[in-house]
Order: C-alpha cells, then sequence, then structure tokens
C-alpha cells in the first residue's frame, strides 16, 4: 500500500503519541498505516460533504482501489488537496483519531 | 504469543471499530462511489457539479444533460493539463528527479491514462526513473526462434542469447520489453536473488515527453553498462512507437512501474490519454 500525501498531511501528532507508547517498530508502523488509512476515508466522507454542499467550485479528487482481496480498504492519490478546505479538516480529524486513541 | 491486552493491541481494537463504523457511514452516504471504486480500478470525481449530478439524483433528467456537459469539459480539460504537466516538468529536467518531482509526475501520469503507475513500489525501486535509451534488437523469445518470426522491426537484429530473465512467457513480452540497469540497484549484489523475481517481466510505463506518446513495457533485460552514458535500453517495436532513436540524438524518456488492482488486466503496447468521458460515466 502507498500513501501519496503531501508532506503537511503527515499525521504527525498521532506520530508523536504513537512513538512514545512503546511499541515495536512494526507495531508501529502498523497503527500508523491504519491511522492514515482512517483520516483517508474521513478525508474523503468529508470531501463529498462539502461536495454536497456546493455548486460554485470544481475540485477535483482521484480514488485508486489499490486491493485487490478487501472491499473496504481503499487508497487515493491527491497532490489539489491544498486547493481545498481540507488542511483544517486533516488537522480536525486528527485530532479526533488521536482523542479516540487516547480515550475509550 | 503477543498479549491482546497490550498498548498495541487496544489501539488496534479501537482504530478497528472506529474504521467499520467510518465505512459503513461512506457506505450508507455514499453508495455509488463505494461500488464505482469496488468496479473500477480508477475512478475520477470531477468536482462538485458531477457529484451533485451523480450523488443527487433529485434533478430534473434536463439539468442532469447540462451538468454532464459541465463535467465533460472540466474533466478533459484537467486530463490534459495532467498530461501537459507531466511533459513541462520533464522537458525541463536534465538531472535525477528528486523525491516530490516522481510523486508528481506518477500523480499526473495516473489521471492522465487511467491507471496506477509509481516510482517505488513495495519499496522497490530502478536505479533511476528518468534517462536516455539505446536500441536493443529483438531477444530470443523461446527455444528455436529466430529473426524472421518476428514480424516487426527486424532491421534492428537478433541478440546473440538470452535475456536476463530467460525466455518471455509470450510474444508481447519480447515486442514491448526494456532493459533497465538492475546491476547498479543499490542492494541488488546482495539480493539479487530475491530481487530478481520482482522485476522479471513486470510491467512499467515508458513515457517520451517530447511526444507524448507511452507504452505499457515489461522489464525483459538487464543493462546498459554505464559506460554506454545510457540508462535503458527498448525493444526495436518499443523505439519505434515511441519516436525514440539511439546514437547522437539520444531520447530521454520516464520509467514508472504499473501498480493497482487493474495491473493483470492492462495489455502490453501502446496507451493513449485516457478518454475523460468514461471516467464520468464510470461513476455516473
Amino acid at each position: 500500500m502507498t500513501f501519496f500525501y503531501e508532506p503537511e498531511f503527515t499525521p504527525k501528532k498521532i506520530e508523536l503519541f504513537l512513538s512514545t507508547n512503546n511499541l515495536s517498530n512494526e507495531e508501529m508502523q502498523d497503527l500508523y498505516n491504519h491511522t492514515k488509512h482512517l483520516i483517508l476515508i474521513r478525508l474523503v466522507e468529508n470531501y463529498l460533504e462539502h461536495l454536497d454542499s456546493k455548486s460554485d467550485k470544481v475540485y477535483f479528487l482521484s480514488i485508486v482501489h489499490r486491493h485487490k482481496n478487501s472491499n473496504e480498504v481503499f487508497d487515493f492519490i491527491s497532490t489539489k488537496v491544498s486547493s481545498v478546505p481540507f488542511k483544517e479538516k486533516f488537522a480536525e480529524i486528527e485530532e479526533e483519531i488521536l482523542s479516540i486513541l487516547i480515550n475509550d | 504469543m503477543k498479549n491482546k491486552k497490550s498498548p498495541y493491541h487496544q489501539y488496534k481494537s479501537k482504530l478497528r471499530k472506529h474504521h467499520q463504523k467510518a465505512i459503513k457511514r461512506l457506505k450508507k452516504s455514499y453508495p455509488v462511489v463505494i461500488d464505482s471504486v469496488k468496479n473500477n480500478s480508477l475512478v475520477t470525481i470531477g468536482g462538485a457539479l458531477m457529484v451533485s449530478g451523480g450523488l443527487g439524483g433529485a434533478a430534473s433528467s434536463g439539468n442532469n444533460l447540462g451538468k454532464e456537459i459541465v463535467m465533460v469539459q472540466e474533466n478533459q480539460k484537467t486530463s490534459q493539463n495532467d498530461l501537459k504537466n507531466a511533459q513541462d516538468k520533464l522537458l525541463n529536467s536534465e538531472a535525477d528527479l528528486s523525491e516530490e518531482t516522481l510523486k508528481e509526475l506518477s500523480f499526473n501520469l495516473s489521471k492522465a491514462y487511467g491507471l496506477t503507475f509509481t516510482h517505488n513500489l513495495d519499496n522497490k525501486r530502478l536505479n533511476t526513473n528518468w534517462g536516455y535509451f539505446g536500441q536493443e534488437q529483438h531477444l530470443y523469445r523461446w527455444p528455436g526462434d529466430n529473426l524472421s518470426s518476428h514480424i516487426q522491426e527486424t532491421d534492428h537484429g537478433m541478440a546473440p542469447g538470452k535475456g536476463a530473465f530467460g525466455y518471455f512467457d509470450n510474444a508481447e513480452q519480447e515486442k514491448y520489453y526494456i532493459a533497465t540497469q538492475l546491476h547498479l540497484i543499490p542492494d541488488w549484489n546482495d539480493n539479487w536473488s530475491t530481487l530478481k523475481p520482482f522485476y522479471r517481466f513486470r510491467k512499467v510505463l515508458v513515457y517520451n515527453p517530447v511526444n507524448n506518446k507511452a507504452v505499457i513495457a515489461t522489464i525483459g533485460d538487464a543493462g546498459p553498462a554505464k559506460w554506454t552514458g545510457k540508462q535503458f535500453g527498448g525493444s526495436p517495436e518499443l523505439m519505434a512507437y515511441l519516436n525514440m532513436v539511439d546514437g547522437s540524438q539520444k531520447s530521454k524518456a520516464l520509467v514508472l512501474f504499473l501498480d493497482g488492482s487493474e495491473y493483470d488486466d492492462v495489455p502490453l503496447g501502446p496507451i493513449s490519454n485516457k478518454d475523460s468521458s468514461n471516467l464520468i460515466t464510470s461513476i455516473l
């Protein structure tokens, strides 16, 4: 699985949180990848909601289905995220997931 | 055996629950998108107007027609822009391409051709992705093969031996093959026995920015030698289609791995810029 996140869309807070929890490198990488994928899904959801609510602008997003054996896992590529209000949303979703990890 | 109550398992469990909820919600709210992702290797969602028309479903047919026209225009423009972006970037690049540039090129070309390309596949890469191409000869495809049985581009003759991966699985692999400098991949000497199966006849994109022509080819041989000043070799058919020449008028092209669930289904040979209207219908 390859993620094409822009550098600014790397969940650094989650990475930091995981690195302070005495996890092995393998465990940390697995959780980190899982987190990024979850953020991705939430971003896609947010993006679609955003498109539904707007009609005056045109944005572009590509979704690439990369997994042959799973319906629920997909990846996306986007270099145009900076042109849509994702930067704030990304931070918001990262906080949301961080709080899920910290709390029950 | 790992402790099920370890921090790792606790975090994993929390993420999994949240993950399932997110997927469920997305499926419920946007079933068309999920279906499209399942059924199409690449889906481009081209903007508010298209998604409103495709997902809303409540607009009148007259309105939908108007929306589709807008969508096609916007997507065609974008597809052409993607190719032009890649072309401009390469034509202005003399040196090796940075990681960022390779990602951007992969993105632009994936969108332009409707396939998935990458320079880094499972942490495996080529020694370079952008370089000069030398003219290769035909290779033996199977025992008893000879030049006269190659239908096209026989002027360049036939190499005396087999390619680095031995006989080809089929004629198309030899028709559109490239040689890459596998021996210059940093860990090749230490790990060649495990790396070789990965590169053997792997499908790649070869893109010539001068004329915007592209081919899906296989990695069929190793070479050329470093002292030649070239980084790749191309089969007679590949070089002919891409209008690439050897000698003093050297030709440069970009090579990227083909990736994605569509990998097995993509035929070898020339590819053209994705017809944007197909992208539109794939989601509606």
